[in-house]
């Protein structure tokens, strides 16, 4: 007995809807067992921080960040070249954003103690928590305007993550290197680039900062608004969420571009032979890519971090390794754009239920053993290879073949 | 290496197997059904295979032959139907299945690896080697054989280095080294040069009269007839018959083939479209490279006015793919000039690149639409909007659809909307989708390889016909490529002949000699 | 010869690590099967050979069972994306997530219980064998790839499937075998990773990209597992003695951290470039999906 795959002629009616949902049902519930069989975790406990966590609003901010990225993934993905590296282009944009924010944006003065207190409330000054080594307390003026202060963190960090693609991509290009292993190693450079410019460059002026692998703080008046004290999330970051969405929709329906990169996707020999060039295309896509994600690094330089801080060890950079869940999302929404918000509400949900069930864990047993991170990626982990098997259903069917040759 | 001196000593046998008794059935097929997605490929076939015989099967392109053979060797699984090998029934579900039981294909395309050696490559399929067998000593194993049945090679060669021919030949020595007593031939000789060709047969004759048995698939019934036994047609991927090959004739043959539709066929010359003496393209002492690392194109020379078809005749194989290309801009010109009639001059378009030269108004149906013409995941709009000539930066979708309306209409595409992946279009209308499309564009200059390939005849005279009567009203120029020399005939106003990267004979299609022509084809 | 010892002592067990773990990923990529769980399983490696060590208090324990488990990985992997037409990366990265995952949730009940760790012997006889085991157990993976008929067949299945399978390979056992060999060598140097490289106290993520560092050092080497020793012994000088390079050139740590994986790119850049690509240049059919009833026209 075997089973031969073959393909279907139309996709599984309501494919798209039934397997994310038994995916994530049956992805749970190996989870579930799981955590119970290794850990005595109780499954009731699972499901009702799941529960909770869908129509938690603390999701929002991961949420945010997943949509943008899944976007920005999407589009590669669908011309079929992956980009992994996500997490390099945010890191590039959060230190862009620090360069704008921390140094062109603004200029320090530095003074007596005494002579801080007159700065104290003048719009536009912001005095450092800490004096410098030498005592001297330390004053941020704007040297612009707030908003072309984060314009222009935007447009730099974007520049910054498109072109740290740009490299991976002309590699992919001209030299036919794949692009999966030079993005992901590409992101351990960004890692320790990060650490390098805030132990140099952008390292801090004050006393608790400087030589900490700290940088300056942001000054306030560049920094997010948030939406409410429930939540991370940021107007800001929701505003440049639906732009990108609606960009990303508008070329991807719209023009000959979007057109010829899902072409790209399916069929490079017919572009090439339609007169058009196959390189730039793929050297477009993954520039967009990345400068798309660069804007993720602004969201979370401004709407939450405020000021560098050193990776410690390199499995905890600042991006929280969103940029590898991202590539999920994009995974999870079926390479169709309309998906991207449904994806990334449902991996937001499963990273909030790893957070509520710690939380509760560690109510219960006094001293949590297991971070919210492991957690997440239990569930994230088995939802999404059940997701990636079944997946195969909507355009396959499988017939068990009796006898043998 | 060198070519099979061969022939003289086939051995279709292991020591231990015995040739069994002539004329016995070794394969029977019965109700093979074979679907693709949006195609019936096989529908209730039946065949059966006697030992000793050369059986060739015969069929247009897209007949179900190649899917056949590809049951057959266990690459697809049938969806319905039953095999018996040699009176028992058996379920193929991989090459491996097929091996095992003595059956082997040869395709048209060598199947095996390139970064491998010729050992390794053969030793893959030798299951009485374990594992962990160390390939040096079967190298001296594959050294004897071979050199028994006359084949000269060095196993350890890796066969990126060798020829197309000398891989053929390897490919055909692995069949007899793992034991095959059915050897299946898929167009396996049709790129082969003449002389290599006849040794080919001529080892297949001779491994039939040893008890072997070869299955012949060709679109030459003429070759078929010389050099079979037994020739069984397939149509549209329904049996129609099989007869001995001393008694058929040409004409019962094509009735087969073609059944109703063959009164349809007519190889009459289309009306010319008188060119006038304008030149649109100008070739100038043409150096290419084929894909081998040698020269394919050897200093062409060639012109086509406006209002003129040039045809250029060729056996598979001889630089025209190559020379096709060059002209679009897809293959790097090594040395001498294309030039291209823009704005009243001939200007210099000699590696220009492909965007710039098709943007001239440049339409182009390359060879395997499938694969290089259109984009089969998306709908007829989106593959008419592909194309720089038809849509902006911004697509007007209102307007694609017209344009995909009307070509709907005017060339009769059978579709349920224009909104339906091309996957789903039978071949026929997916060529006339990508005809029609690059007529479209092609406001000065049209180039094509083997535009009907894909089709059956009576679409593929249509589309000449399309061709035709689009040069006689825009007077556009036409570079056309094929190996089909009805094809070339019917549409061409002159004819060039190509052999061995080298153009070696033009004649005014009226006065031309079809006779004279084949034998330039393959001196 | 003390300082021999010393730097034998300082170097081979991180080398016989990341040797064994980039070693193995190379045999599996040769396959055809793209390998992004790594990782991941890595991490749970180290998790099992922390956590088995101590149950049986014996570390060769630990990396038996550590092989074992990887080992099943690797053989899931490979029967899935050939069996079905599954996206190699998703699936890769979705199991990468998984092994991140379950190595907190392993480790967590004995580690909640001591602080205990149970370890290889640190001495330079071990240490010694210890090196001799990894590179030979690298030169039989090369000649297996090179000399037998597996690995001409796990060649095969890397550069073509679809003809493999045509010249008598059964592509599925293959990439299995292939799953099973190179993810046993990943489990083998995860547990070393720990148990003979840094046996601190166990902490939730221990590991974590350590499996991505030996996957830049296969590609440095082209998958080659001679070349390898190379790639690796620089890798595992770089990340155990950082500090002397520091010293001599005057860099930045976080610049020579940065070396590794710059090196990485630049042999990636150089095997396409150059006439290495006939021998290192990636599998042409590395993570491609692998669907037989396609229809060729």
């Amino acid at each position: 007995m075997r089973l031969v795959v073959t393909r279907r002629i139309k996709p599984l009616k309501f494919g798209g809807i039934i397997i994310p949902f038994l995916s994530i049902i049956l992805g749970v519930f190996l989870a579930t067992i799981a955590l119970y069989a290794l850990a005595r975790v109780p499954p009731g406990l699972v499901y009702s921080s799941i529960g909770v966590s869908l129509v938690s609003p603390q999701m929002l901010q991961t949420f945010v960040m997943l949509v943008i990225l899944g976007v920005a993934l999407i589009i590669p993905f669908n011309a079929a070249i992956w980009n992994i590296g996500a997490e390099g282009q945010i890191i590039w944009g959060m230190i862009a954003s620090a360069f704008i924010g921390l140094c062109i944006a603004v200029h320090y003065i530095y003074v007596s103690p005494s002579a801080a207190a007159q700065y104290s409330g003048v719009p536009g000054a912001f005095i450092l928590p800490t004096p410098t080594a030498t005592g001297k307390e330390v004053v941020a003026k704007l040297s612009m305007s707030p908003q072309a202060g984060v314009a222009l963190m935007l447009i730099l960090a974007s520049l910054a993550g498109a072109m740290w693609a740009l490299i991976a991509s002309l590699m992919r290009a001209f030299l036919d290197i794949d692009e999966v292993a030079t993005t992901l190693i590409m992101n351990y450079i960004a890692y320790y680039l990060y650490n390098y410019v805030v132990y140099g460059p952008l390292q801090g002026v004050t006393i608790s900062t400087s030589g900490f692998g700290l940088s300056n703080p942001l000054h306030p008046a560049l920094q997010f608004s948030r939406i409410s004290v429930s939540t991370t999330a940021t107007w800001e970051g929701v505003g440049i969420m639906i732009g990108v969405f609606i960009m990303a929709w508008f070329i991807l329906r719209h023009t000959t571009f979007g057109l010829r990169l899902r072409i790209l996707g399916s069929n490079p020999n017919a572009l090439k032979a339609a007169g058009i060039s196959v390189r730039k295309y793929i050297v477009a896509v993954l520039t967009i890519s990345g400068a798309i994600a660069g804007l993720v690094g602004t969201i979370f330089f401004a709407g939450n971090m405020y000021q560098l801080m050193k990776i410690k060890t390199i499995t905890t950079p600042p991006t929280h390794n969103i940029g590898y869940t991202a590539i999920l999302v994009s995974w999870l929404s079926m390479l169709d754009l309309r998906g991207v918000p449904f994806a990334a509400y449902i991996v937001a949900s499963l990273f909030q239920a790893g957070i509520n069930l710690q939380a509760s864990l560690g109510s219960i047993s006094g001293g949590a053993m297991i971070s919210s991170g492991a957690l997440t990626y239990v569930l994230i982990g088995f939802v999404l290879t059940t997701f990636t098997i079944l997946r195969v259903f909507s355009e396959y069917r499988i017939r068990i073949v009796r006898g043998r040759g | 290496m060198s070519a099979p001196e061969a022939a003289s000593k086939p051995t279709p046998f292991s020591k231990e197997g015995q040739p069994p008794a002539k004329g016995e059935v070794t394969i029977l097929v019965r109700n093979l059904v074979k679907r693709f997605p949006g195609v019936v490929a096989l529908d209730h076939v039946k065949f059966d295979l006697r030992k000793g015989e050369v059986h060739a099967l015969l069929g247009e392109n897209g007949a179900g032959k190649t899917t056949f053979v590809k049951i057959l060797y266990g690459v697809y699984v049938p969806d319905e139907g039953e095999i018996y090998v040699d009176g028992k029934r058996v379920t193929f579900t991989s090459p491996l299945d097929a091996i095992r039981h003595g059956i082997s294909l040869v395709s048209q395309i060598p199947q095996i690896i390139g970064s491998l050696t010729i050992a390794e490559n053969i030793i893959l399929g030798l299951e009485k080697y374990g594992m962990m067998v160390k390939i040096r000593k079967v190298e001296n194993f594959i050294r004897e054989q071979s050199e028994r049945i006359g084949i000269k090679i060095d196993p350890n060669t890796e066969v990126w280095k060798l020829s197309y021919t000398q891989k053929q030949l390897v490919e055909l020595l692995r069949a007899v080294l793992l034991g095959a007593h059915v050897i299946m031939l898929d167009e396996a000789v049709t790129f082969l040069p003449i002389r290599e060709k006849r040794k080919f047969y001529r080892f297949m004759r001779d491994f039939a009269k040893q008890g072997g048995s070869v299955i012949l698939i060709t679109h030459k019934i003429p070759e078929a007839m010389e050099a079979a036994d037994r020739i069984t047609v397939l149509r549209r991927g329904k049996y129609v018959g099989t007869v001995n090959a001393k008694e058929a004739t040409l004409d019962l043959i094509r009735k087969m083939m073609f059944g109703a539709r063959s009164s349809e066929i007519t190889y009459k010359r289309l009306p010319s479209s008188k060119p006038d003496d304008k030149v649109v393209l100008e070739v100038k002492d043409l150096w290419v490279m084929g894909d081998y690392g040698a020269f394919a194109v050897k200093g062409v020379k060639l012109q086509v006015r406006a209002g003129e078809v040039l045809g250029i005749a060729g056996v598979a194989g001889n630089g025209q793919l190559e020379l096709i290309q060059a002209i679009v801009g897809l293959r790097k010109v090594r040395k001498g000039k294309i030039l291209i009639r823009t704005n009243g001059d001939l200007k210099d378009m000699t590696n220009k690149g492909v965007g710039h030269i098709r943007k001239l108004g440049v339409g182009y149906i390359p060879d395997e639409p499938l694969k290089y013409g259109v984009s089969v995941e998306n709908n007829i709009e989106e593959n008419l909007a592909m194309l720089p000539l038809i849509a902006k930066t911004v697509i007007n979708w209102r307007k694609m659809r017209a344009l995909a309306k009307k070509i709907i209409e005017e060339y009769k595409v059978v579709t349920p909307s224009s909104k339906t992946p091309v996957k789903l279009l039978s071949g026929g209308n997916i060529m006339k989708v990508l005809v029609s499309r690059e007529l479209t564009v092609a406001k000065k200059m049209l180039v094509a390889y083997n535009p009907t390939r894909a089709l059956d005849e009576v679409t593929a005279i249509n589309v000449r016909k399309i061709i035709k009567d689009k040069v006689i009203k825009d007077r556009i120029a036409v570079i056309m490529a094929s190996e089909d020399l009805d094809e070339i005939f019917q549409v061409s106003d002159t004819i060039a002949v190509m052999n061995s990267g080298r153009i070696v004979g033009v004649f005014p299609a009226e006065k031309a000699d079809r006779d004279k022509i084949e034998k330039l084809m393959v001196m | 010869m003390v300082w021999v010892t010393n730097i034998i002592m300082a170097v081979a067990p991180a080398f016989a690590a990341y040797y064994l773990t980039a070693v193995g990923h190379g045999v599996f990529e040769k396959s055809g099967v793209l390998n992004l769980a790594i990782d991941g399983v890595f991490t749970l490696g180290v998790a099992i050979a922390y956590t088995v060590a101590l149950l049986a208090g014996t570390a060769y324990a630990g990396s038996v069972v550590a092989l074992i488990i990887a080992a099943a990985f690797g053989a899931f992997i490979a029967y899935m994306v050939t069996k079905l037409p599954i996206s190699h990366g998703a699936i890769g990265l979705s199991l990468m997530f998984v092994g991140y995952g379950l190595s907190a949730l392993v480790a967590m009940p004995i580690r909640s219980t001591t602080g205990k760790v149970v370890s290889y012997p640190l001495s330079w006889v071990f240490d010694i064998g210890l090196l001799i085991f990894a590179i030979v157990l690298g030169v039989i993976m090369h000649y297996i790839l090179v000399n037998t008929k597996l690995g001409a067949a796990i060649r095969a299945a890397g550069e073509n499937p679809h003809a493999a399978s045509a010249l008598g390979v059964d592509v599925l056992k293959t990439r299995i075998i292939a799953g099973l060999l190179g993810y046993a060598l990943i489990g083998l140097g995860a547990s070393f990773f720990f148990l003979a490289y840094s046996p601190a106290p166990y902490s939730e993520g221990m590991g974590m990209g350590n499996g991505w560092i030996s996957f830049a050092i296969s590609l440095a080497a082209g998958r080659h597992p001679l070349l390898t020793i190379a790639s690796a012994a620089v890798f595992a000088g770089l990340l155990s003695n950082k500090f002397v390079l520091q010293g001599i050139l005057g860099l930045s740590i976080h610049i020579t951290n940065m070396i590794p994986y710059a090196a990485a790119l630049a042999a990636m850049v150089i095997f396409m470039v150059t006439p290495l690509k006939r021998k290192l240049a990636p599998p042409r059919s590395l993570g491609k999906i692998y669907f037989k009833e396609e229809r060729t026209v």
